[in-house]
């Protein structure tokens, strides 16, 4: 009977002393491409599938493409998650050094009065030599995406003669995007296009006449020819998830700047109102700017200089914003309403292809729902992404294009709609926000 | 326009990151080495002065007239973690040892002199401790990096013997510890730097422990504890911020006060000796975890107006402990035992500075009596908490979790003077 306790407190010991070896190890979860092909898997799109990022403030910036922000183009970051599956050649030609130039915080300024925080003093650093004709020859490219490609403008050679990043990507070769974009033969695609067909009417206070948004029904027949194109050239199994447009008027570009002016004296700060010209019908009206106003980002650092004109500028009725420098609340509607159309005709011609073929091939990920989320501040890992400017992680220096970070939390949200896209039948691992930086202050 | 606000979102991590919470791993039943080996059960095991601590009631039934005991730990946590479907991400903690201490001296009056039913007691020990490190690029540093937490109580005892079956104590316990606490900040340096912020404190706090002990018969001994709870003031924190340059003078390095807040404990035991060679003991120990919140941090210079820190809510819990030792010859003693020792922190607010989950332990030990005034004693223990998917939701941060803490003991006890 003694024994039996002896025999039991041996047999615990050993139990415990071979325990001491065991380390905590979780095993991984199982995961798969499931009835996905990626080989080639092709990106197409505009500026923000193609890293674009800190341009310059003026619509259609050819600054802002770059070595250093194309490597973190968020198509470029899902196919390094899909390489976690299978092996996976994805390429793409990047522009070395500064490329087509940036915008960087040269310093963080210390104010006089301290209580306003330090303020970055931003310059735009001028294009790299010989960027439009940095081709490696040896290297496929498989980021097809060009900076301010419009769904209006996938089919016009008056954009392909004109357009630096497409004549370097086609060169003399391709008339136009589509004809460039008919050689390939993609097994898997992502597509997001649509944002580049209102941005710049967006960013000029829709008031210059030079830009102006694609209209609805040109938008449906071309993206419908589009993605005509790719059901022809791709084979049964080929597949591809198509972004929608995001509402741009919530990007700091245009959420930035309040419709009221604080003004500095003697480091006390008092708030004024902002004077803002407004197009009504045929006569131009001058009134105080509201929270549902829009004060562009560009014309941010001209409100309260002395122009010569009664008061400063932006303050006084008499020296108001003048249209360009303003999305008042009736263009901004436009704006919203434009975009919401242009979503519903991405779903609708998605729908109407993928009743073409046996079973789906095409699905939408909903990013106009995505950057929503951003607007007062999303939280990740104890990260928060706004679409606060500097701070908020997700948009660049020009308030409309991508940080790294912000092209991590758009591949995330394309991995997601593809992981709960039944048909699918995948489960791609997401990234973590965490390995990505913001803007990086000195 | 210039922007008076452009960073508070940057001090809103901050703030809502300078919530931690202590719990049940925090505390450690590694006080002594005879009760450590014998599932951490120790309120109603009387052998030596280590019981001042344990339940002061039992002190004078101590064996010998005077008592002295030694002892540390040497303890290696170890966490994995693995994020949330479908992320592949896997981390580990760092390697970190941690030696709690312990030190116990008990004297009781002279048989048949006038304090002959009085004993004293001083005891100082680590009850309440804490180490957690996770490598610098891991996933969660935005929310905890580095934790730790370690505390002293010192604790005079008084305890009155009145009969040879019931005895009562009580003890003042002086509590002071140290904190740190590390995270980093999402504000990236051009160089490639990232912020972090980090704490440092030291606190101090009284609080008392009253036992019961009844011996109804030579083989059966049942004791009643209650500890109450101990709120360390850190008066003088020291909050270091880590950010580019161009941000130093929005983040100085500043002053904090915070309370690191210990819970009560009431400790049931019984321990009984079926047979000559062999004693068992069984201890149920009732935690009052809710009286902690979290950890808030005041800082000396509001650096937000923003106040996330979320509410939480505690489970008291009752873990069980068993324990054996069994007499192998006169001078060697094998001992075992075992304990579940449930988590106090609700789904959705684990976080991983302490990333909590029900515990089990095994435990084993030996004890060597080299002559009759000196006994060597020794503990192994092994807790695991099994695999648990949690989140802290406070910062959308979850995964699984699997945690494993080797402890390796070495005590020493000295018995003088005459035997009651």
């Amino acid at each position: 009977m003694k024994r039996i306790y002896l025999l039991i407190f041996c047999s615990l010991s050993l139990v415990l002393i071979s325990l001491n070896s065991c380390e905590p190890s979780i095993l991984g979860p199982e995961l798969g491409l499931g009835n996905l092909q990626i080989h080639p898997y092709l990106a197409i799109g505009d500026g923000f599938s193609a890293g674009f990022s800190n341009g310059d403030l003026n619509p259609v910036s050819t600054k802002g493409l770059y070595e250093g922000a194309q490597l973190y183009a968020f198509p470029d970051l899902i196919a390094g998650q899909f390489n976690t599956l299978r092996p996976l050649i994805f390429e793409q030609q990047l522009l070395p050094g500064i490329g087509s130039g940036f915008r960087m915080i040269q310093e963080m300024k210390n104010p006089i009065c301290t209580f306003l925080g330090p303020q970055p003093v931003i310059l735009d650093t001028t294009h790299g030599n010989g960027w439009q004709n940095s081709w490696e020859d040896s290297k496929k490219n498989h980021n097809l995406s060009i900076p301010h490609l419009r769904v209006s403008t996938v089919a016009s050679d008056s954009f392909g003669r004109s357009s630096p990043f497409f004549q370097r990507m086609a060169g003399s070769k391709h008339s136009d995007y589509l004809d460039m974009l008919v050689e390939e033969s993609p097994s898997f695609f992502t597509l997001w296009l649509g944002t580049e067909d209102v941005l710049d009417y967006a960013m000029t206070g829709t008031s210059n006449p030079q830009f102006r948004p694609t209209p609805e029904e040109e938008f449906a027949k071309q993206f419908d020819q589009l993605l005509t194109l790719l059901d022809d050239m791709s084979d049964s199994n080929t597949k591809g998830v198509i972004g929608n447009v995001p509402d741009i008027s919530l990007f700091p570009y245009f959420s930035k700047t309040k419709h009221t002016y604080l003004s500095i004296e003697n480091c006390y700060g008092s708030e004024n109102d902002i004077y803002l010209t407004e197009q009504l019908g045929g006569t131009v009206e001058t009134r105080k700017a509201t929270a549902s106003d829009k004060i562009l980002m560009s014309a941010e650092d001209e409100i309260g200089l002395n122009n010569g004109l009664p008061g400063r500028l932006g303050l006084h009725p008499d020296n108001p914003l003048s249209d360009a420098q303003v999305l008042d609340a009736q263009e901004l509607l436009e704006i919203r309403q434009l975009i919401s159309r242009y979503n519903i005709i991405i779903d609708s011609l998605v729908q109407a292809h993928n009743a073409k073929r046996d079973e789906p091939w095409l699905v939408v990920v909903d990013l106009n729902h995505s950057f929503n989320k951003l607007d007062g501040g999303l939280i990740e890992d104890g990260l928060i992404l706004s679409n606060d400017f500097l701070t908020g992680g997700v948009f660049s220096l020009d308030g409309i294009y991508l940080t790294p970070r912000g092209n991590a939390f758009v591949a995330n949200e394309f991995i997601r709609r593809i992981n709960a896209f039944p048909e699918f039948k995948a489960s791609i691992p997401t990234l973590n926000l965490t390995d990505f930086i913001g803007i990086s202050f000195p | 326009m210039k922007t008076r606000c452009s960073f508070c979102l940057l001090l809103f991590v901050l703030t809502f990151c300078q919530s931690t919470v202590l719990a049940s791993g925090l505390q450690l039943h590694l006080l002594a080495q005879r009760q450590a080996a014998m599932g951490q059960a120790g309120t109603a095991l009387v052998r030596d002065a280590s019981i001042s601590f344990y339940n002061p009631g039992g002190l004078g039934f101590v064996s010998k007239q005077g008592s002295l005991q030694f002892g540390t730990t040497l303890i290696t946590p170890s966490t994995a973690f693995q994020g949330q479907w479908p992320s592949i991400y896997q981390s580990q903690t760092e390697f970190v040892l941690m030696t709690p201490i312990n030190a116990y001296a008990s004297w009781r009056g002279k048989s048949n002199g006038r304090f002959e039913k009085i004993s004293f007691g001083f005891s100082i020990n680590n009850p309440f401790a804490n180490g957690i490190r996770w490598p610098d690029d891991w996933k969660g540093r935005f929310i905890s990096q580095e934790f730790s937490v370690n505390t002293f109580i010192a604790q005079p005892t008084v305890s009155y013997k009145f009969s040879d079956e019931v005895g009562i104590g009580v003890g003042l316990m002086y509590g002071f510890g140290n904190l740190v606490s590390r995270r980093a900040l999402s504000v990236d340096g051009i160089n490639g730097s990232e912020g972090f912020a980090r704490f440092s404190g030291t606190g101090e706090g009284v609080g008392a422990n009253v036992g019961v002990f009844f011996r109804p018969g030579a083989d059966f001994s049942i004791g009643m504890n209650y500890r109450t709870r101990l709120f360390l003031s850190v008066k003088e924190g020291l909050a270091q911020f880590n950010v580019p340059e161009s941000f130093s003078e929005q983040y100085p390095d500043m002053g904090f006060q915070t309370q690191l807040k210990l819970p009560w404990v009431f400790n049931l035991g019984v321990s009984i000796r079926p047979e000559d060679r062999f004693l068992a003991t069984v201890d149920v120990d009732y935690t009052g975890w809710q009286v902690l919140d979290s950890l808030k941090i005041d800082l000396d210079q509001p650096i937000s107006q923003i106040d996330l820190y979320p509410a939480r809510e505690f489970i008291r819990t009752i873990s069980f402990r068993i324990g054996g030792e069994y007499i192998l010859t006169e001078k060697i003693f094998v001992r075992g035992g075992a304990y579940y020792d449930p988590s106090p922190i609700r789904q959705g607010q684990v976080s991983p500075d302490l990333p909590d989950a029900n515990r089990i332990g095994l435990t084993t030990g030996l004890g060597f009596q080299l002559n009759p005034r000196l006994s060597v004693d020794l503990s192994y223990v092994y807790e695991f908490t099994g695999e648990r998917t949690v989140s802290f939701n406070a910062g959308a941060f979850g995964g699984t979790y699997e945690t494993t803490v080797s402890s390796v003991g070495l005590g020493l006890f000295l018995a003088f003077g005459e035997e009651s």
